[in-house]
C-alpha cells in the first residue's frame, strides 16, 4: 500500500509496516486534484452551476467572473474559519463565567487581573472579576454587525487599530460579521471582489484577537500558565500499562475538571483494581498542545503530545488508546473505522465535532462532574473489555524526551529577564537575524507530512533566523526532534552559539494553533518596544502547510497585523487575477502584510530572509 | 515488380509512398513534368510572401531518397503504350512498367475569348511556373484583373492583395465562390475582400481583351460594355486533365480517365488517380485514390469507400468557412435550417432526417461530423436534439484498438 | 506476399489513450491537465491561466442527446483524414509510433484537416485562427497529462508494448 511520504521518518516506517489504512494511504487515491478547485473558480452557489471558469466560458450562467467566483470562495472559507475560532472563544467565555459563577478553580489569577485592568473591569472579588472578563467578551461576541467590538480597541496595537479604522475594517459583532458573510457570498448578493477581501480581514481580526488571543489568556486562567519545561513527545509517550485517554479537539477547558479528577488519589487505585497504573490523558492534535504547554500542572495524568492531526489515526493503531474524547477538530473521520477496529469508544462532547460513531455528551460546565465520571467509567470498562482482545504495538523508538515546552509570550519574557531587550539585542547584533513564525496545520500534500514544514525550518534556522511555532507544524517539529536544544546542530553559526548558550532549541513550540495568538503578542510587544509598527519588524510568518479553513482565518489575521505570510499551497484563488494581485502585490499598501505563494522550501526560506534582511536595513540593523 | 508512376503531385507522391510500404523491393518510379515536389493549393501562400518555394513541398525534402524511388522529373510523357506496356518520354527513352499509376493532373484552361489567350500578361494558376511568373510581373503592374472568382480565383486574389494591386474581379455566376457559398456566405467575403480595395462585378462575363503594340493587356471589356483597364490577368477559369499521351481509345474516358473504385483504369495494369480523373478534382481525392491504387497494385484488394468530392474548406482574411454538399435547397421537400450569431452562420440542409449540405461559416470548429454525416448520408432523425447541437458524442463507438466509428 | 511485414505490423496494437465512457463525469480535469501541459508559461495548474484563450485543451468533452459526457480525443487514426487531406505536409502519421503528428510551422491553415476529422476532434484555434488545435500524446511525456489526471479511470493508456 502507497504510504505517504513524512518529515517523521519512523512514523513513515511505522505507518507502513501496519495494516491499518489511514490518511497516508488514502492521500495517494486522491492525488488528481480538481484544476477548478485548486484555482478557486467552481461555483456552486445555485442550480445553474455548478459552473467553472475556462479560457471558452470566462463567467458563470449568472455572470459572475472568476474575481468574484474567487473572492466569494475565499470569503466563505475564512467566514468558515472565523465561525471555528469564535464557536472556541465562546465556549471558553461561557466555561469561565461557569466557573466563576459557581467559584471554582482559578489557577492563572495573574491573567485574569491583567485582563480585568485592560478590560477596565473594577472588581475585588476574583470570581466576580472572570464573570466580568467572560462577559465583556461574550458581550462582544454577540453585538449586531453595526455596533464595534469594545475590547479590540483595548487589545489592539495601537498602530494597527488606527490602520484598521483607515480601511474601515474594524470588526463589528464577531458573530454577526461571520453571519453576514455568508450572506454576502451567498447567490446573486455581492459581486465586489475588494469588498469582500477586506471583509476577510475584518473576520482575520476576530479570528485573530478573540478566537486566539482571548482562548489563550482564558484557558490561562482557568487552566494555569504555560511554564517552559522539558517533556517527552511522540508515540513513545503512549504507556500501555495505564488506562489510556486520548483528547482530540482545541477545547481544552472542557476537560479542564477531567484532568485536574484523574488526579485524585481514588482515580489511580480504580485503575489498579482494573489492572492499570493510573489514568493517562495522551495528548494528540492541538488540544494535546495545549495540555503539553500547560503540563506543569498536570504532570502525573498527561502522558505526552503523542503527535498532530495526521498522527491521530496512527495513536490510535498503537492498540493502546482505551478512549477517545473529542472536543471539536481536529478529528478526522478516519479515525472511526480504526476506533471501530480497536474497539476504542469514542465519546464527543461537541455536537460541532460528532463522529458518527461516537456517543455524544453535550458539555455544560454545571454538569462537568457527572461527566468526568461518566468518562472515566466508560475507559475503565473499555480497558477492562479491549486490553485482552487487541494487539499492542507502540514504537517506543518514537520520539524524543527532551522536547522544551511551556513557552508563551509570557514565559518567554520571563525567561528572557522580564524583557524582551535581550532579544532584541541579539536581533540587533544579527546574532538571531529575525523571527519566523513557521505555524499552522499539517497535510499530505504540501510534499508529504510535515515535510514541507520541517524543510523550510531547518533552512530558516541555517540562516540564523529563529523559528517560533504553534499548531500541528510544532506536533511534527518536535517529533522530529527540531523543538529539543540539540537541535542546535542544525542552526546557523550564529543562532547555534545563542541556543547553546541558553540552552534552548533553535525552534521554540508555543503549542496549540490557537497560540498563534500568543506569537501575535509577541509581535505586538516586540514593536512596542522598538515603538515601530508591525510591518516594521524583522518578523515574518509561514502557515506552510495550511490545512483549513480556520488556517485562512488565522493567515487573514496575519495580514491585518501587516505581517508577510507565506503558504506552499495556494488558498484557492490563483484562478483570479484581481484576488491574487490584492493578495500579493497591493496588500502591503493597505495593511502592510503581504501573501507570499512558494511551493518549494528553499525558495520560500529565501524570500523570507530577504524580508527580514530587508526590514533590518529599514530599522538601521546591518 | 516495376512501379511506373506519371505524376508527382498529391495522387502520385501518396502513391509512391504507399506502394514503398507495401513493397520494400519493388522498383518504383516517378516521372514529372514538375522539377520539385510543391502543393499546388498553396501557390497563393507563395504569392503573398507567407512561404517559400521550398516550403510548399509538402512530402519532405528527401521524399525520393526515403522511399528509394527513381525520379525522372521536368520530363513529360509523350505516348502510352498499353500494348507493350511501355511509356515513351519527350526525350525519347522509353520506359515499360509492370504497373502503372496515371497521376498527370489537369492544366489549366484559357475560355476562347477574343485576345485573351494571345495576350501577354495573360497568366493561369495551376502550376509552379505560373505562380513564379505572377510574382514577377506583379512588380510591374498596379491593375490586375482576376478572371473567375472560384477557389482559384480568389486564392490568386489572396496572393496579389498583398502586392498593394487594385485587384477587379469578373465573376460569370451571381456571387463569388459560387459553387462552394450560398449568397450571404459569399457576400461575407465580398465584404471583407471590398475593405481590401477588390473590385467585383459578378453576373457578367467578359466580352474581349484590349492589347497594346506589343501585346501586352491594356484593358478588357466586359459584356455590358463596360472597360475595365488591366495590365494583367489571372485566367482562373477551370482546368483540363493531362491526357494527351494517351492513345484513343484505349483508357476510357469522360472529361477525364474513368476508374472504378479500386482505382483501375478499363486496361488491365493501368490506374488512375488525383485531377487526372472524371472524379472530383480534390486533394483529399487524389491522395486517397493514389493510396488505394497502390494497394491494388500491390495486389491487396482495396476499396475506395469515400468519393464526397462536394466539401471545400476556405480560410480568407480570417474568416474560416466549410461548404459541404448543396449549399441551396433544391426544392421546396427540403429544410433549411439557419444560424447567426455575431459573426457566425450557419446552415444546415435537410431531407427526411438525412443532411444534404451545409454551409458552416466563422466557427468551423469540429465540423468534420457533419463531412461524416452528409457523405454517408446518416439519418439524424431519431437525435432529439437541434441539429446544430448534433456531434459525435451522439453516435461514440470506440473500437477494440481504440478507434472511433460511428454507432447509427 | 508482398505486405506481408507491413501486414504483421499492422496487427500490433499501437499505444492509444482508450476511453471507458461510461466512467466520464464531466470534470473537465483531462482538458485542464492539457491546457497546463501545452502552457507556455509553465505547466503547473496555478500558471495556467483560465482567463486566457490562448489555452484551449486539444481535446473536449462532448454531450450526447441523453446529455451524458462523452471524452472526444483524437485517437491518432490507422487511416487518418487529417493526413490524407492536408496538402501542406503539416500532418504526419508516424508509422512506428502511431502517432499523428502536426507541425504548426508547416500548416498553411487551410483547415481542410478540421473538415476532414470524421470525429469532430480538431479545430482552428481560438485565438489567431492560424493552428489546429490537435492532440501530440504530450510529445515525449511519459503518460499524456490528460490520462494522469482523469480522477475516474476514464481515460487510459493501451497498446504500444510490441513496438
Amino acid at each position: 500500500m502507497y504510504v505517504c511520504k513524512s518529515a517523521d521518518k519512523r512514523l513513515e516506517s511505522y505507518i507502513a509496516g501496519k495494516e491499518v489504512e489511514t490518511s497516508f494511504n488514502r492521500v495517494d487515491h486522491q492525488k488528481i486534484k480538481c484544476g477548478f478547485g485548486q484555482q478557486g473558480v467552481c461555483c456552486r452557489l445555485c442550480a445553474n452551476g455548478p459552473c467553472r471558469i475556462t479560457p471558452k466560458s470566462p463567467k458563470g450562467v449568472c455572470g459572475a467572473t472568476a474575481d468574484t467566483i474567487v473572492a466569494r470562495n475565499f470569503l466563505r472559507a475564512v467566514a468558515s474559519g472565523a465561525a471555528c475560532y469564535l464557536h472556541v472563544v465562546e465556549n471558553t467565555a461561557r466555561n469561565l463565567k461557569a466557573v466563576g459563577e459557581r467559584k471554582g478553580k482559578i489557577k492563572g489569577e495573574k491573567v485574569l487581573h491583567d485582563l480585568a485592568l485592560l478590560f477596565g473591569i473594577d472588581s475585588e472579588d476574583v470570581y466576580e472579576k472572570a464573570i466580568k472578563v467572560a462577559e465583556k467578551v461574550l458581550q462582544d461576541l454577540y453585538k449586531a454587525r453595526s455596533e464595534k467590538m469594545e475590547l479590540v480597541e483595548k487589545m489592539a496595537y495601537k498602530p494597527r487599530l488606527e490602520k484598521w479604522k483607515a480601511l474601515n475594517i474594524l470588526p463589528g459583532g464577531a458573530k454577526s460579521e461571520v453571519f453576514d458573510a455568508i450572506v454576502k457570498t451567498s447567490t446573486n448578493l455581492s459581486s465586489d471582489p475588494v469588498d469582500m477581501l477586506l471583509h476577510s480581514l475584518n473576520l482575520g481580526i476576530s479570528t485573530g484577537l478573540y478566537g486566539l488571543t482571548l482562548t489563550n489568556l482564558l484557558n490561562d486562567v482557568m487552566l494555569g500558565e504555560p511554564v517552559i519545561r522539558k517533556a517527552s513527545v511522540g508515540l513513545k509517550v503512549i504507556d500501555e500499562n495505564y488506562i489510556n485517554i486520548m483528547i482530540t479537539g482545541h477545547q481544552h477547558s472542557v476537560i479542564a475538571h477531567l484532568q485536574d479528577r484523574l488526579t485524585d488519589e481514588d482515580m489511580k487505585k480504580t485503575a489498579e483494581e482494573a489492572g492499570g497504573k493510573g489514568f493517562r490523558l495522551v495528548g494528540c492534535t492541538c488540544v494535546g498542545q495545549d495540555l503539553q504547554l500547560r503540563g506543569e500542572h498536570y504532570q502525573e495524568v498527561f502522558s505526552g503530545h503523542a503527535g498532530n492531526n495526521f498522527t491521530s489515526e496512527t495513536v490510535i493503531s498503537t492498540g493502546a488508546i482505551d478512549l477517545i474524547v473529542s472536543e471539536f477538530n481536529c478529528t478526522l473521520p478516519g479515525i472511526e473505522p480504526i476506533a471501530n477496529e480497536f474497539m476504542v469508544d469514542m465519546i464527543c462532547l461537541d455536537d460541532v465535532a460528532k463522529k458518527s460513531n461516537a456517543e455524544h455528551i453535550p458539555f455544560t460546565m454545571d454538569r462537568d462532574e457527572e461527566i468526568s465520571e461518566y468518562i472515566i467509567e466508560k475507559a475503565l470498562n473499555s480497558y477492562k473489555n479491549r486490553r485482552s482482545k487487541v494487539v499492542l504495538d507502540i514504537p517506543k523508538d518514537h520520539g524524543h524526551d527532551d522536547v522544551i515546552t511551556g513557552v508563551s509570550e509570557k514565559s518567554l519574557k520571563e525567561f528572557l529577564g522580564n524583557t524582551w531587550k535581550p532579544l532584541l539585542d541579539l536581533i540587533a547584533e544579527g546574532k538571531i537575524k529575525g523571527v519566523a513564525a513557521v505555524v499552522g496545520c499539517s497535510n499530505l500534500t504540501a510534499l508529504g507530512h510535515d515535510v514541507f514544514t520541517v524543510e523550510l525550518t531547518k533552512e530558516l534556522i541555517k540562516r540564523d533566523i529563529i523559528v517560533l511555532s504553534a499548531g500541528c507544524s510544532s506536533g511534527g517539529l518536535e517529533n522530529v526532534g527540531l523543538m529539543s536544544p540539540k537541535a542546535a546542530a542544525f542552526a546557523g553559526d550564529n543562532l547555534r552559539v545563542v541556543c547553546e548558550a541558553l540552552g534552548i532549541p533553535p525552534v521554540l513550540n508555543f503549542g496549540p494553533c490557537l497560540a498563534i495568538g500568543r506569537l501575535e503578542i509577541v509581535a505586538t510587544e516586540l514593536a512596542e518596544a522598538l515603538n515601530i509598527d508591525i510591518p516594521q519588524l524583522p518578523l515574518v510568518l509561514s502557515a506552510p502547510q495550511w490545512l483549513e479553513e480556520q488556517a485562512l482565518a488565522d493567515g487573514a489575521f496575519g495580514l491585518a497585523l501587516g505581517l508577510p505570510l507565506h503558504l506552499a499551497i495556494p488558498p484557492f484563488i490563483t484562478g483570479s487575477k484581481l484576488v491574487t494581485e490584492v493578495l500579493t502585490e497591493k496588500l502591503p499598501e493597505l495593511t502592510g502584510g503581504r501573501l507570499i505563494l512558494e511551493d518549494e522550501p528553499a525558495k520560500a526560506a529565501e524570500v523570507l530572509e530577504e524580508i527580514i534582511l530587508d526590514r533590518r536595513k529599514g530599522l538601521g540593523l546591518i | 515488380m516495376k512501379y511506373l508512376i506519371l505524376g508527382a503531385s498529391a495522387a502520385g507522391i501518396s502513391c509512391g509512398k504507399t506502394l514503398r510500404e507495401l513493397d520494400p523491393n519493388g522498383e518504383i518510379t516517378v516521372v514529372s513534368a514538375d522539377n520539385r515536389i510543391y502543393s499546388r493549393c498553396m501557390l497563393h501562400h507563395m504569392m503573398g510572401g507567407e512561404k517559400s518555394v521550398e516550403e510548399l513541398n509538402f512530402a519532405g525534402d528527401d521524399f525520393f531518397s526515403r522511399y528509394n524511388i527513381s525520379w525522372i522529373k521536368e520530363t513529360r510523357v509523350q505516348k502510352l503504350k498499353v500494348g507493350e506496356k511501355t511509356v515513351q518520354l519527350e526525350n525519347g527513352n522509353i520506359l515499360s512498367y509492370d504497373k502503372l499509376l496515371i497521376a498527370t493532373g489537369a492544366h489549366a484552361f484559357i475560355p476562347p475569348i477574343s485576345n485573351l489567350r494571345e495576350g501577354k500578361g495573360v497568366y493561369p494558376l495551376r502550376n509552379l511556373e505560373d505562380a513564379l511568373a505572377i510574382t514577377e510581373r506583379v512588380k510591374k503592374v498596379k491593375d490586375v484583373l482576376v478572371l473567375g472568382a472560384g477557389l482559384v480565383g480568389i486564392d490568386a486574389v489572396m496572393g496579389l492583395i498583398k502586392h498593394g494591386l487594385h485587384v477587379t474581379v469578373v465573376e460569370v455566376g451571381d456571387r463569388i465562390l459560387p459553387m462552394q457559398l450560398d449568397k450571404l456566405a459569399a457576400s461575407n467575403y465580398e465584404k471583407l475582400l471590398k475593405m481590401k480595395g477588390v473590385t467585383f462585378y459578378t453576373g457578367i462575363g467578359l466580352q474581349e481583351v484590349e492589347l497594346d503594340e506589343e501585346n501586352w493587356v491594356k484593358a478588357v471589356k466586359l459584356q455590358e460594355g463596360r472597360r475595365i483597364n488591366c495590365e494583367m490577368i489571372i485566367a482562373a477559369t477551370g482546368i483540363r486533365p493531362n491526357i494527351d499521351f494517351i492513345e484513343k481509345d484505349t483508357i476510357k474516358m469522360d472529361r477525364g480517365i474513368l476508374i472504378n473504385d479500386r482505382c483501375m483504369t478499363n486496361v488491365k495494369d493501368v490506374y488512375g488517380a488525383g485531377d487526372v480523373c472524371s472524379t472530383s478534382p480534390i486533394w483529399p481525392i487524389a491522395v486517397k485514390q493514389g493510396t488505394v491504387a497502390a494497394y491494388n497494385m500491390t495486389g491487396t484488394e482495396k476499396r475506395l469507400e469515400d468519393s464526397f468530392g462536394l466539401k471545400n474548406s476556405l480560410n480568407f482574411l480570417e474568416l474560416q468557412t466549410v461548404s459541404l454538399g448543396l449549399t441551396e435547397a433544391p426544392d421546396d421537400s427540403f429544410t433549411v435550417m439557419l444560424q447567426h450569431y455575431k459573426n457566425n452562420y450557419k446552415k444546415v440542409i435537410c431531407k427526411d432526417g438525412v443532411i444534404y449540405g451545409a454551409i458552416l461559416q466563422g466557427d468551423i470548429s469540429y465540423c468534420g461530423v457533419l463531412t461524416y454525416l452528409i457523405k454517408n448520408k446518416i439519418n439524424i432523425s431519431h437525435i432529439d436534439k437541434d441539429i446544430f447541437d448534433i456531434e459525435y458524442s451522439d453516435f461514440f463507438k470506440m473500437k477494440e484498438n481504440g478507434e472511433y466509428e460511428y454507432t447509427v | 506476399m508482398m505486405g506481408k511485414e507491413k501486414a504483421d505490423k499492422g496487427d500490433d496494437i499501437m499505444r492509444r489513450i482508450m476511453i471507458q465512457r461510461d466512467l466520464c463525469m464531466g470534470c473537465l480535469n483531462c482538458g485542464l491537465a492539457c491546457m497546463a501541459e501545452h502552457n507556455e508559461k509553465g505547466k503547473s495548474i496555478y500558471d495556467l491561466d483560465l482567463e486566457d484563450l490562448k489555452n484551449e485543451s486539444r481535446n473536449h468533452i462532448g454531450l450526447d442527446k441523453e446529455r451524458r459526457p462523452v471524452p472526444i480525443f483524437c485517437r491518432h487514426c490507422d487511416e487518418p483524414e487529417c493526413v490524407y487531406t492536408c496538402m501542406s505536409g503539416a500532418m504526419t502519421k508516424d508509422n512506428e509510433t502511431g502517432k499523428v503528428a502536426y507541425d504548426e510551422n508547416k500548416c498553411a491553415s487551410c483547415f481542410m484537416c478540421v473538415m476532414a476529422c470524421s470525429y469532430g476532434v480538431l479545430k482552428p484555434d481560438d485565438v489567431g485562427k492560424k493552428v489546429v488545435v490537435k492532440c501530440d500524446m504530450c510529445m515525449d511525456r511519459e503518460m499524456p497529462r490528460c490520462v494522469e489526471n482523469c480522477p475516474t479511470g476514464c481515460l487510459y493508456i493501451e497498446g504500444g508494448n510490441q513496438a
